[in-house]
């Protein structure tokens, strides 16, 4: 009876009715989904037939076998090396940019490639890359010779992840400088800090919110890739992204479904990891918490 | 020591550049090539719009740019009538559990596609039993392309002053009309945005609506197929274009807006 004097109660504070629509649509078409995915994870697939058959078969062989394992630890090892080398890259890019009198047009600028699309852009990086492509021929021309053996390999791969996820990250960074006091960066340097120093060891630190939120936006969907090692990977071995779109064809719906909710728990832990390093500072900027505090 | 001073004031811009350079340089080549009358030898030939004309003369593709169009449309509005709602309450009320609300709805746009495609198209095919098509891709992408509206909301509602609001409900406006005279009328360039940022995931989505779609033609599908035949000029000519239309539009876009948002605010302070 108290218990549902309270639900009702919570239901009618403010602001519910407004929040309910999106979360129905979500439950609707996200969580359902997701959980039809670990129901048919548990069921096998025969001859493009659906069995009924309840087991762990499908999760015995996936973590069972080198067949999905290496791929699985490849992906790891790929989104780990893409997300890292992004951040490297785009720190200094933001903190430029966010320092910048035109801060705006460069910023803008920096994000526009993604708009264009993941698959028109790696249509593009193919063209590039190619064997014998643009690419080659002007090495070529400068006087490197031979194969420069960037397509169809893992390097492929992880240029291409880099094009694709490269201005989320910067732009993510660029949010979080917005709010930053660039006096703390000029201190370090006029106490003679390098420049590694001032970037990774002064900025970096102060500015969680957007390392936290960059490194989930770039390595959770590098994880689960799977355009770009089809076009820009080699044979030398797939990643798992890959493997998971192959199911479809071969109309192994329940390993697919298995893999799947594999990906998922892994996104999720990945995700809740940087969110902890965001965390803070979001709160803080969000005001959630002293309003929480305010009107109890 | 002016020297070191100096290469460190240039070593921001030149990286700057070069990450603009590796975002650009491969669309650029591909326009290029898309107008050379020689694809597979670039470099000194000919020029010709040839493949631009046989792109527009094929069905196949001009469907796929209307298929992709509806998809896009459909998807961002949907995304977007659901996002201002949510975001709005989340950002001024105290909805009980909000930070954890908050998150929720932005996992749809860092989930990984595939995961979404997978999910959806399980769901909607095998338990619901609808046919593919476009719309069941539109609801799909509708998904993913709510996280990116409901954040840029988010990004624009918090720290928003709400006194604005309070003062025209004091003044006797009703709460809606408070909230599309005052609230929507200071944030309308952050609704352009999601609308926009929705209708283009959702227009360029790939594998959310490969699985969804059935054999209906799309954009990103008809790419995929191109792209697995070797060497299509064809295919460039229509990346190019669809491209370059993008960025124009965006660019355009952002101009206008920020000119209007400094008239606006003029007559509305």
């Amino acid at each position: 009876m108290r218990l549902d004097l309270r639900l009702q109660a919570t239901l009618r504070r403010p602001g519910v009715s407004l929040v309910a629509p999106a979360v129905l649509f979500l439950m609707f078409f996200l969580v359902l989904p997701l959980l039809a995915v670990l129901a048919l994870s548990f069921l096998e697939t025969r001859q493009y037939e659906i069995v009924f058959n309840l087991n762990l078969g499908n999760y015995a062989a996936i973590l069972g076998s080198w067949t999905y394992v290496r791929p699985l630890l490849r992906s790891v090892a790929m989104a780990s090396a893409v997300s890292i080398c992004s951040l490297f890259v785009a720190l200094p890019v933001a903190v430029w940019i966010a320092s910048s009198r035109y801060r705006l047009p460069l910023v803008l600028l920096t994000a526009a490639p993604f708009l264009a699309g993941e698959m028109l852009r790696i249509t593009a990086l193919q063209l590039l890359l190619a064997p014998a492509g643009i690419f080659e021929l002007a090495l070529a021309r400068l006087g490197f010779s031979g194969d420069a053996a960037l397509m169809y390999s893992d390097v492929g791969t992880f240029v291409g992840l880099v094009y694709v996820w490269l201005p989320f990250m910067i732009l993510s960074l660029y949010l979080s400088l917005l709010k930053f006091d660039f006096s703390y960066e000029h201190v370090a340097a006029t106490c003679g800090a390098n420049w590694w120093r001032r970037y990774y060891e002064v900025v970096l630190p102060l500015n969680k919110a957007g390392l936290g939120i960059g490194l989930a936006v770039v390595f959770i969907p590098s994880l689960g890739s799977s355009i770009e090692p089809r076009f820009l990977g080699g044979p030398d071995g797939s990643l798992y992204g890959m493997i998971l779109a192959s199911q479809r064809n071969f109309g192994t719906w329940a390993r697919g479904a298995a893999m799947g909710f594999v990906l998922l728990c892994l996104s999720l832990i990945a995700l809740s990891l940087f969110l902890r390093i965001a965390w803070p500072d979001l709160i803080r900027w969000s005001g959630f918490r002293e309003e929480a505090r305010r009107q109890p | 020591m002016k020297a070191a001073a100096l290469l460190r004031g240039l070593a921001g811009p030149a990286l700057y550049a070069a990450v603009i350079v590796f975002l650009f340089a491969p669309i650029i080549v591909m326009a290029w090539v898309s107008l050379s009358a020689s694809p597979m030898q670039p470099v000194g030939g000919e020029y010709t719009t040839r493949w631009y004309e046989s792109t527009l003369s094929q069905r196949r593709y001009t469907d796929a740019l209307l298929n992709s169009t509806g998809i896009g449309l459909a998807a961002s509005v949907l995304a977007l009538g659901l996002a201002l709602p949510a975001s709005y309450a989340i950002a001024r009320f105290n909805v009980p559990g909000r930070s954890l609300l908050a998150i929720a709805f932005i996992l749809p746009m860092v989930l990984t596609n595939l995961l979404i495609a997978l999910a959806t198209s399980l769901f909607l095919s095998l338990v619901l039993d609808l046919p593919g098509g476009i719309w069941t891709s539109a609801i799909s992408n509708a998904v993913h392309a709510f996280g990116f509206a409901f954040l840029i909301l988010m990004i624009e509602l918090i720290g928003h002053n709400w006194n604005f609001e309070a003062a025209a409900r004091t003044c006797g406006a009703g709460r809606l009309g408070a909230f599309i005279g005052i609230t929507v009328a200071l944030i309308w360039p952050a609704l352009l945005g999601a609308l926009l940022l929705g209708f283009l995931v959702a227009f360029n989505g790939l594998e959310i609506t490969f699985y969804n779609v059935g054999a209906t033609p799309t954009l990103a599908t008809v790419a995929w197929g191109m792209l697995r035949h070797g060497i299509k000029p064809e295919l460039y000519a229509f990346s190019t274009m669809v491209v370059v239309g993008i960025l124009a539009v965006v660019g355009v876009l952002a101009v206008l807006v920020r000119w209007r948002i400094i008239e606006r605010g003029g007559r509305l302070y």
